[in-house]
C-alpha cells in the first residue's frame, strides 16, 4: 500500500536565533580585538594602527569563513528552517565578504611591516620571515582562488565538478592559515583564554564537518536507493523512480528536491540536485529530468536497478508553508516537477490555477496528470507555449496579463518553480500586482 | 533544478580534478621552496669565556648573605652561544648579580644585514631584554613579529645561564 514518507522534521530554530548568533559572534570577534588593545592601537603609531587593522580584518575574515563552512555542512535544523537555497546564498555572501576582509588583512599586514622597512621587503616577508607565514600565504591564495572561481562569470565557464574540486581547496586554505593565527598576531599567541576558545571553535567545527557533511555523503552511499522505473516522456525528458528499503530512512514532502549520485563508474563523483515530480511515498521518489547537462544524460542513460545515493530531500517549499489559501502555481520547463508534486498534497479549498510555461508543445510534460490532479482540487491548468518572441503578449507574467488569466490574483498565495529568468519575471509581475513577498514561495537559484 | 551546461561537461573525473590538484601541488612546491628550515644551530661556542664568578649554579647560592658586591649587577658575566637561524646570528651576554640572578642582558651580535631585520630587532630586542630580566630566566613569550629572533635570543641566553 502506498503511504507518504514521514514528514520532514520541524526545525527548533527561530528567526531571532540568527540575530542572536550574529550578535554573539560579533561580540566575540570585537571582544578579542578590544581585549588586546585594538582601539588604543588605532590611535597609536603607524605600526600600531596598521597592526590593529590587520588583526581586526583577520578576525573578521576567519569569522565569516567559519560561518560559511558551517552553513555548507547543511545542518538539518538550519535547512528545515531556512532552506538550502537561502543557506547557499548566505554562504556566497559570507565567502565574498571573507575574500574582501582577507585582502584588507594582507594589505594592512604588509603596511604594518613596511612602516620601518621598504614595501618590497614587507611583501617578501609574506613568504616567511615569521614561522607559518608562508603557509598562511599559500592558504590565503587558495581561499582567494576559491572566491575568484565562484564569481558568477568565472563559475559559468566550468562544469560544476571542476568548480567543486577547486572549492575543496578552501579546507586546505583554512588548515594552512590556522597556525599563523595561533602563533603570530598577538590576539591568540599571548592570551591563553582567547587561544583555547579559538582552538575549541576550530576543532568543534572540524568534527561537525566530518560527521555532518562527509558523514552524510558516506551514509547516502552506504544506503543507496535503486532505480525501480524509467520512462521517457516529451522531448529528451525522462522520468526516473528510485525505491528500496533505504526509503524508510528518508523524511520528505512534496515540493522538495534531492541530490542524486548514481553509483556507477562514470558518475559516482557527480552529485546533482533534482526536484521530485511526485509526492515522495513508500512507492519511491520520482524525478522528471530534462536532458540538459551531462549529469542528466547519465541519469537517463542508466539501467533499472542501478544504485543511486540520495542526499536530502531538501527545500522549504512544502505544503506545510502554504497557509491553505487559494493558490496560483507558476511553472516553467522542468519546474513543473515540484508544482506537480505539491498539487498532490493540497486541499480542494486551494482551487489552484497552474500557469505552465514551455518553449514548445513538445516540452510540456505531465499535462494529463496535472489536469487530473488540478480538477480533483477544483483547479485548472493553463499552458503558455511558444518562444518568447512569438507570444501574443511580450511578458506573460506582467501584472496585466496575470490579472487577465487569474482575476482573483490578489487573494492567492503563489508558488513559482522554473529557470532563473522565469522566477525573476514572475516575481516582478506578482510584486507589481501587490502580492506580499511572504506569499510568493520559490527556491532561490544559487549557482 | 538543472545546472547550466559548460565546456567541460563531457570531461572525465581526472580532467576535472586536474585544476584543483595542480593548484594544490603548486602550493606545496611553493612552500617547499620558500619555507626554509626554521631550526636553529648552536654554533661552536669556544668563546664561552668571561665567567668571573666562581659559583657553579644560581640555586646553590646562599640567599641570606648580603654584601655590596653581591648587589652589583654584573658581578658575574656569562657569554651565550652564537645561535644561527634563518635571518642571521644572535649572541647575547648575561649579566648576573651577586646572588647569581640574571639582571641584565647585552646583545653582542644580531642580524643587521638588511633594513627590515634591523627594524625588527630594534623593536624586539628591548622587549625581550625587559621580559627576561623580569622573569630572571630565558623562558619568556616570543615577541610578536620576531618569533625566530626571540627563539634564538632565548637559546643563546639559556646557554649563557647554563654555563654561568
Amino acid at each position: 500500500m502506498t503511504k507518504p514518507l514521514r514528514r520532514p522534521i520541524r526545525s527548533a530554530l527561530l528567526d531571532i536565533d540568527v540575530v542572536a548568533l550574529t550578535a554573539v559572534a560579533t561580540m566575540v570577534v570585537m571582544g578579542v580585538w578590544l581585549r588586546h588593545g585594538g582601539v588604543d592601537m588605532l590611535a597609536g603609531s603607524a605600526l600600531d594602527r596598521w597592526t590593529s587593522i590587520s588583526r581586526l580584518s583577520g578576525l573578521f575574515a576567519s569569522f565569516t569563513g567559519l560561518v560559511g563552512v558551517a552553513l555548507s555542512i547543511r545542518s538539518t535544523q538550519v535547512e528545515r528552517k531556512f532552506g538550502l537555497d537561502t543557506m547557499y546564498n548566505w554562504h556566497r555572501i559570507l565567502g565574498e565578504t571573507m575574500a574582501i576582509a582577507l585582502v584588507v588583512h594582507i594589505w594592512s599586514g604588509v603596511m604594518s611591516w613596511s612602516v620601518e622597512a621598504s614595501v618590497w621587503s614587507a611583501i617578501r616577508d609574506l613568504t616567511g620571515r615569521e614561522p607559518y607565514m608562508a603557509m598562511a600565504t599559500v592558504g590565503a591564495f587558495f581561499i582567494l582562488v576559491v572566491a575568484f572561481t565562484s564569481l558568477r562569470a568565472v563559475r559559468r565557464r566550468m562544469s560544476y565538478e571542476t568548480w567543486y574540486f577547486m572549492h575543496l581547496l578552501s579546507y586546505a586554505g583554512f588548515a594552512l592559515a590556522f597556525s599563523h593565527t595561533i602563533v603570530l598576531g598577538g590576539d591568540f599567541n599571548e592570551d591563553p583564554i582567547a587561544r583555547w576558545m579559538w582552538i575549541v571553535v576550530h576543532i568543534g567545527l572540524a568534527v561537525w564537518l566530518v560527521i555532518g557533511r562527509w558523514g552524510r555523503v558516506v551514509r547516502s552511499v552506504l544506503k543507496p536507493l535503486h532505480i525501480t522505473n524509467l520512462e521517457s516522456t516529451g522531448v529528451n525528458t525522462v522520468v526516473v523512480t528510485l525505491g528500496g528499503p533505504a526509503l524508510e530512512n528518508l523524511r520528505g514532502d512534496a515540493g522538495q528536491f534531492c541530490y542524486l549520485r548514481p553509483l556507477v563508474r562514470s558518475s559516482w563523483w557527480k552529485s546533482n540536485p533534482y526536484s521530485m515530480s511526485a509526492a515522495p511515498s513508500t512507492d519511491g521518489l520520482r524525478f522528471t529530468i530534462k536532458d540538459r547537462g551531462d549529469a542528466s544524460q547519465t541519469l537517463g542513460g542508466l539501467s533499472l536497478g542501478t544504485r543511486v545515493a540520495v542526499e536530502g530531500p531538501y527545500g522549504t517549499c512544502t505544503p506545510e508553508v502554504l497557509a491553505g489559501n487559494k493558490l496560483l502555481m507558476i511553472a516553467g520547463g522542468v519546474g513543473i516537477g515540484p508544482i506537480r508534486s505539491l498539487l498532490e498534497r493540497v486541499g480542494p479549498e486551494t482551487e489552484p490555477v497552474i500557469l505552465y510555461r514551455a518553449r514548445s508543445e513538445k516540452d510540456l510534460v505531465h499535462v494529463e496528470e496535472l489536469t487530473e490532479l488540478a480538477i480533483r482540487v477544483n483547479g485548472r491548468v493553463q499552458t503558455i507555449v511558444g518562444p518568447t518572441s512569438s507570444l501574443a503578449v511580450k511578458d506573460p507574467f506582467s501584472t496585466a496579463v496575470l490579472l487577465t488569466s487569474v482575476p482573483d490574483l490578489q487573494d492567492r498565495e503563489v508558488v513559482v518553480a522554473g529557470p532563473e529568468s522565469l522566477l525573476f519575471a514572475a516575481y516582478k509581475g506578482l510584486r507589481a500586482a501587490g502580492i506580499d513577498a511572504l506569499d510568493i514561495h520559490f527556491e532561490r537559484p544559487w549557482w | 533544478m538543472t545546472r547550466n551546461k559548460s565546456a567541460d561537461d563531457q570531461f572525465p573525473l581526472v580532467r576535472r580534478l586536474a585544476p584543483a590538484v595542480l593548484l594544490a601541488s603548486g602550493g606545496v612546491v611553493f612552500l617547499a621552496l620558500v619555507d626554509g628550515p626554521e631550526n636553529m644551530i648552536i654554533l661552536n661556542s669556544s668563546s664561552t669565556t668571561g665567567s668571573v664568578s666562581s659559583s657553579s649554579s644560581s640555586t646553590s647560592n646562599p640567599t641570606g648573605s648580603t654584601s655590596t658586591q653581591e648587589l652589583t649587577c654584573g658581578a658575574a658575566r656569562s657569554t651565550g652561544a652564537q645561535v644561527e637561524f634563518k635571518w642571521g646570528i644572535v649572541q647575547v651576554e648575561a649579566l648576573l648579580d651577586g646572588e647569581g640572578e640574571l639582571c641584565e642582558v647585552e646583545v653582542l651580535q644580531f642580524p643587521d644585514a638588511d633594513r627590515r631585520s634591523l627594524a625588527i630587532n630594534n623593536f624586539a630586542l628591548p622587549i625581550l631584554r625587559d621580559a627576561v630580566v623580569v622573569a630572571k630566566n630565558a623562558n619568556v613569550q616570543a615577541v610578536s613579529g620576531a618569533t625566530l629572533t626571540s627563539r634564538a635570543y632565548m637559546a643563546s641566553l639559556q646557554f649563557a645561564l647554563d654555563n654561568s
